[in-house]
């Protein structure tokens, strides 16, 4: 409801909420942008005046020798007001140039800022991936409409106040051609949005299931297995009939458009002649000279062309981006997590009872019934098949995801009462899908706890420290922490054990209380894996600590054990207990104990 | 479209506007050839219309002057208003086109460039240049070659209109039109280098660039939720972020500025130039020997001719030399090595009878140290072979060589005894199978995953029974009984479901096992399986295959204990090899690997 709610809000208010955004973020620019706005549309009006006092004077002296002083100073002020609208225009791209990359900043540090304060839970919805793409190009769209809305209410509106004070003062009946060209450029916009409200949404899934297929072709990531199973034609045809549908989608809306844009432009021209008649009319009874007619026939056919053009490139892309402008509005309104501030306190302990959990359109529940405490400074490890809930679970702990029913508490605090941010600032983890960061050495390490800058030595020694724990050389880097770990921004490559090593001194560097350590599914080989888990075990001592691994073996190193199966948790105790037990954990135990026994 | 695609696949060095055309055309023929037209149109309306303004000033000033107001000429009113009905609807006409072209090069050449980068050399797809190129290349080409064409088609057509308006000036005061030719020269030419300028400005940036975009992905994108919410960087790497995209800001802005201002005083100097015609025409005109109509009417084109050289001509040809940088990079693209077919094997299937490397050596193209060194061994037609050793030690890179992905090793690597490079690719596709380590993820359905490996499995009655078969074979059998085998994975589609990264990998296995090959290669398969998945895998994996030729590699020893014969790498060669039982009484590097694993599992 409430999101709802939202939504109405910026449907109204989308366009005061663009400008209100360029005006906090770069107010100079702003103004300067419609200050050269407003030059450009005065200025092309008022030559409209100038012009037809110049074709007045030429004529008087060609037809009846009229003074040439009067059209030399009349050639003279066109000339001036030629060059300076040539300045100022220039001035007016450039100035529109820095709005649109400042403007451009400032709508996407907003939509960064938001994306801090999402739930992690809502990147496995969907609708919500959705919606964020939706965002992303409302995001652009909003910046090319902050440009054409200013132009509109600046540029165009000043250029028609003084078109029409100077159609006026040639002849009162001349300003009703203002309005003539209005009615139609207004009705073909009204059928515009009539007509292709929606197309973008239309559009963009068809876009991007063909992008997808030619990326099963042509992405690193495909390019080798589609090859080898001879399946780039199967891809190749699937692209081509998702091409076939976006083309056809696409013509039948240019189509459609191209026949409005017709309509509106005949339309246009029986404005256009009938404004020439009346000219004509106002010529024949010598109510205006032929001087003005000419000035002013060229420039009613420029007004008809700017009008038309304000409406074709500026308010039409307005309109058809108009919805995911609000989408992008939605999107940073969306409601967040809310909660207090953290009270979690070093010697807490960790409390569940019944806590259930289940993804956005999942058919099951990833967690069921999950019932147990971690005492404070003790390490327990998940054990179990793939699919199980182990990782969930510890997302849950850390408090990453909310349960949907059940108590998850650290210390006398629920989760869900804390808000977003606040709770992990006790907790640090190794993630199983850890982040290869194209940074530095040192960056990727301290990135965990981006409070201080890099460059305080204080700072720089405890990097240092944390690559010495994970056991990392960072003498062995070319720049040493200034390394860049990335080829395509000049640096070096790791391996992925290094990269684990890395991922290892990042949680270390973090302070903490509590950690949890999702082990890495491969990519690290037998003898690689044996001084993990040495570090797994280093790293939980003193602490409150979780370890998710695969290897039955290493949940030794746990006081206690959690095995789980379809989402329950279906076995605790110590590593003992649950061997002799000879249950669930036996069994994992055995398939791959087995292979290390001799025959 | 057919004959487009050829026109994808031949090699060109340098690519010109020539191709353009050529490209459009083929592809979109009837529309290619409309905006042409239109724009040759469009051309020569504004003459007409001065002509027709100049005629309709004549007839109204002489019948203002002999027959009063009675009579109009409403004829010359009605083509004059004929005219600019013409030049207001061939935009919306050409526009409409230009969306059937855009069509049209979607399917033809965007679709062509697709077919030839599906047959590129493998050693681009790991050259980081290559894959941004391609990047480049595939971003939105249609959208750029027409664009292109519009271009040229505007700097055509207006540099038409300033030739028309020279030649009507010609007849009538020669000079004017000498000084208009000469003064539009300079302005188009620092158009030009400007819209250099601004590119290599933008070339200058690319990496700073490359780098605020990745701050923004990592900011905003799934694959780093869960580090970000649990380390909350954003603040910091929003600043960085903002640094980087302040400093491109600023290269970017003070180039335009300058150029911004040198195109403007040009741009001033065109103007002087057109009131110096002016006043020339009105000399003449007060002189006589310009009737009063031809007079106004070329004054008015005159003053518009501004807009026509600045916007019509130079920037139209500033924009077309930033969007030119396409055309070289298409040729750099069309410069890179496809796939050569040999044909080794004379195009049959032919069973497998060995697989053999000779003292082969190999280092990725590119750099870095030997990645294979002296390798030698044999593989016999139905054998289980694996290759353990730590990462890094070159395990993949025989797979890859083994199947053909490189030409450039040195050695021998005979397949029945022919060299592989002599192979065509899908004669060594046709023969083995393969579960990569990094498996791709189709996001298609269960169904089309697993006959994707092999393609006539599809057309069959009995082909879902026979998937579901398959899919029971990997593991996967409950989750398609549960989920449909027609159901697509991945979240691409509204009611898509996901796989975890070990059902993922259960796919692959599917996919592989489908295939019928002659030989299956198994790289790392249960990497990504649960504990008991991965055990069971093991025994399940050599039952699948018995009595076919498989190559198990993996650095999981458990896993390759089963294999007829096991190779050890280190650093790219091989150091031991022999059964799970010769090695382990050899006391070297496969028992002291054997032993670290194992260590986890004594003392019960």
């Amino acid at each position: 409801m409430a999101i709802k709610a939202a939504s109405e809000s910026s449907r109204k208010m989308a366009v005061p909420k663009i400008m209100r955004i360029a005006l906090r973020n770069c107010p100079g620019i702003y103004i300067l942008c419609a200050v050269s706005c407003i030059c450009v549309g005065s200025i092309q009006a008022v030559n409209t005046k100038f012009l037809q006092r110049f074709f007045d004077s030429a004529l008087a002296l060609i037809q009846n020798g009229g003074s040439a002083n009067d059209a030399v100073r009349h050639f003279a002020l066109i000339a001036l007001l030629g060059i300076s609208n040539e300045f100022v225009t220039s001035i007016y791209y450039y100035m529109g140039r820095a709005l649109d990359s400042s403007a451009a900043c400032a709508f996407a540090e907003e939509f960064n800022k938001k994306l801090a304060k999402a739930a992690a839970v809502c990147f496995e919805d969907h609708q919500f991936l959705n919606d964020l793409e939706r965002a992303r190009a409302g995001q652009r769209a909003a910046v090319s409409a902050l440009s054409s809305l200013t132009a509109v209410f600046t540029s165009n509106l000043s250029y028609l106040v003084i078109m029409y004070a100077v159609l006026h003062s040639i002849h009162f009946l001349l300003p009703l051609a203002i309005l003539l060209a209005f009615i139609p450029v207004l009705a073909g916009q009204f059928l515009h949005a009539r007509l292709f409200s929606n197309l973008e949404e239309q559009m963009a899934p068809i876009r991007r299931e063909s992008l997808y297929y030619e990326k099963c072709i042509r992405d690193k990531e495909f390019f080798i297995e589609t090859r080898q199973l001879n399946a780039t034609d199967f891809f190749f045809r699937k692209y081509l009939e998702a091409l076939a549908l976006f083309n056809k989608k696409a013509v039948q809306t240019e189509q459609k458009s191209a026949a409005v844009n017709l309509a509106s432009s005949a339309a246009s021209e029986i404005c256009y002649a009938s404004v020439l008649m009346l000219l004509f009319a106002l010529l024949a009874r010598n109510q205006i000279s032929a001087g003005s007619f000419t000035a002013v026939f060229a420039s009613i056919g420029m007004m008809f062309a700017n009008l038309k053009n304000m409406a074709d490139s500026q308010v039409t892309q307005i309109s058809k981006n108009y919805g995911s402008i609000i989408s992008y509005f939605d999107f940073i309104e969306r409601e967040e997590r809310t909660g207090g501030a953290c009270g979690i306190r070093p010697g807490d302990a960790i409390h569940f009872s019944n806590v259930s959990f289940q993804y956005p359109n999942a058919h099951a529940k990833a967690v069921f019934n999950a019932s147990f405490d971690i005492a404070p400074g003790e390490t327990v490890a998940i054990v179990g098949k793939n699919g199980s809930g182990k990782t969930t679970l510890a997302r849950l702990i850390m408090g990453l995801y909310l349960p949907a029913s059940g108590v998850a508490a650290i210390g006398r605090q629920q989760t869900k009462d804390i808000a977003q941010g606040g709770l992990r600032s006790k907790w640090s983890a190794v993630f199983q899908k850890y982040q290869r960061y194209k940074m530095t050495l040192g960056e990727n390490v301290s990135i965990s706890d981006p409070k201080d800058e890099l460059d305080s030595g204080q700072a720089e020694a405890r990097v240092r420290e944390a690559l010495q724990r994970a056991g990392v050389v960072a003498g062995g880097f070319q720049n040493g922490l200034g390394t860049m770990l990335s080829r395509d921004f000049g640096g070096v490559d790791l391996s992925g054990g290094q990269w684990q090593r890395i991922a290892i001194a990042r949680s270390i560097y973090r302070p903490h209380d509590f950690i949890i350590m999702d082990e890495p599914t491969s990519s690290i080989d037998p003898v690689e894996e044996t001084k993990l888990y040495e570090l797994f075990s280093e790293l939980s001592r003193n602490k409150t600590a979780v370890l998710i691994t695969h290897r039955i073996g290493a949940a030794r190193i746990a006081d206690r054990i959690l095995v789980m199966d379809g989402g329950r948790i279906v076995e605790q105790g110590t590593y003992q207990d649950l061997i002799d037990r000879k249950g669930a954990f036996y069994d994992l135990y055995e398939a791959q104990a087995k292979w290390y026994q001799k025959d | 479209m057919d004959a487009m695609r050829g026109e994808v696949e031949r090699k060109q060095n340098k690519i010109g506007i020539a191709y353009v055309f050529k490209t459009c055309l083929n592809c979109a023929f009837l529309s290619a050839a409309g905006i042409i037209l239109l724009a040759l149109i469009s051309s020569a309306l504004p003459i007409a219309n001065t002509m027709l303004l100049a005629q309709l000033i004549d007839e109204v000033l002489r019948a203002l002057s002999e027959s009063g107001p009675s009579y109009l000429p409403y004829r010359s009113l009605l083509m004059v208003v004929a005219a600019v009905f013409a030049s207001h609807v061939i935009p919306h006409i050409s526009s409409f086109l230009y969306s059937r072209l855009n069509a049209g090069l979607r399917s033809g050449f965007h679709a062509g460039l697709l077919e030839k980068t599906a047959n590129l050399s493998y050693e681009h797809i790991e050259d980081s240049k290559a894959l941004e190129l391609l990047d480049r290349v595939f971003d939105k080409p249609s959208e750029r070659m027409s664009s292109i064409l519009r271009l040229v088609c505007a700097i055509g057509s207006n540099s038409i209109q300033l030739l028309n308006l020279c030649v009507l000036l010609l007849a009538n005061l020669w000079h004017a039109a000498v000084i208009i030719l000469l003064f539009s020269i300079p302005n188009i030419i620092i158009s030009i280098r400007g819209g250099r300028k601004t590119y290599d400005a933008y070339k200058a940036t690319s990496r700073d660039r490359m780098m605020y975009a990745y701050y923004e992905g990592i900011m905003t994108n799934r694959d780093a939720v869960e580090e970000r919410t649990a380390f909350q960087f954003t603040e910091s790497v929003n600043r960085r972020w903002r640094r980087l995209y302040r400093r491109v800001q600023k290269i970017d802005l003070n180039t335009r500025l300058r150029w911004d201002f040198k195109i403007c005083g040009a741009g001033a100097l065109t103007l002087i130039m057109a009131y110096a015609v002016i006043l020339l025409l009105t000399g003449s005109a007060a002189a006589g020997s310009l009737n009063p109509g031809l007079y106004l009417s070329l004054s008015y084109a005159v003053l518009s001719l501004q807009s026509v050289i600045v916007w019509g001509i130079s920037f139209s040809a500033n924009q077309l030399s930033e969007k030119r940088v396409y055309l070289d990079d298409l040729a750099s693209f069309f410069q890179l090595s496809a796939v050569a077919g040999g044909d080794g094997l004379n195009g049959r299937i032919i069973p497998l009878e060995s697989i053999e490397f000779r003292n082969v050596s190999f280092r990725y193209p590119g750099g870095g140290a030997d990645a294979l060194r002296d390798v030698s061994f044999r593989i016999e037609k139905g054998g289980h072979y694996a290759f353990v050793g730590k990462n890094g030690c070159g395990k993949t890179t025989v797979t890859k060589l083994m199947t053909g992905l490189y030409a450039n090793y040195e050695g021998s690597i005979l397949i029945n005894g022919v060299e592989v490079r002599d192979c065509p690719a899908e004669q060594i596709n046709r023969l083995f199978s393969l579960v990569h380590q990094d498996f791709a993820k189709y996001q298609l359905t269960l169904f089309e995953n697993v006959a994707l490996g092999e393609r006539e499995l599809a057309q069959r009655k009995d082909a879902e029974a026979r998937v579901q078969n398959i899919l029971d074979k990997a593991g996967l059998g409950e989750l398609a009984a549960e989920a449909g085998l027609h159901k697509r994975l991945g979240k691409l589609g509204g009611d898509g479901f996901d796989l975890s990264h070990g059902q993922w990998q259960k796919l692959a296995i599917a996919r592989a096992i489908a295939k019928e090959a002659a030989c299956y290669l198994l790289d790392e398969p249960a990497s990504a399986l649960d504990p008991v998945s991965e055990s069971e895998a093991y025994r399940q994996h050599h039952e699948l295959m018995a009595g076919k030729t498989a190559i198990f590699i993996s650095h999981r020893l458990a896993s390759t204990k089963l294999a007829d014969c096991i190779f050890v790498l280190d650093q790219g060669a091989i150091i031991e090899a022999g059964s799970h039982e010769e090695l382990l009484g050899r006391n070297g590097s496969y028992e002291s690997m054997y032993q670290s694993q194992r260590s986890w599992y004594r003392g019960n």
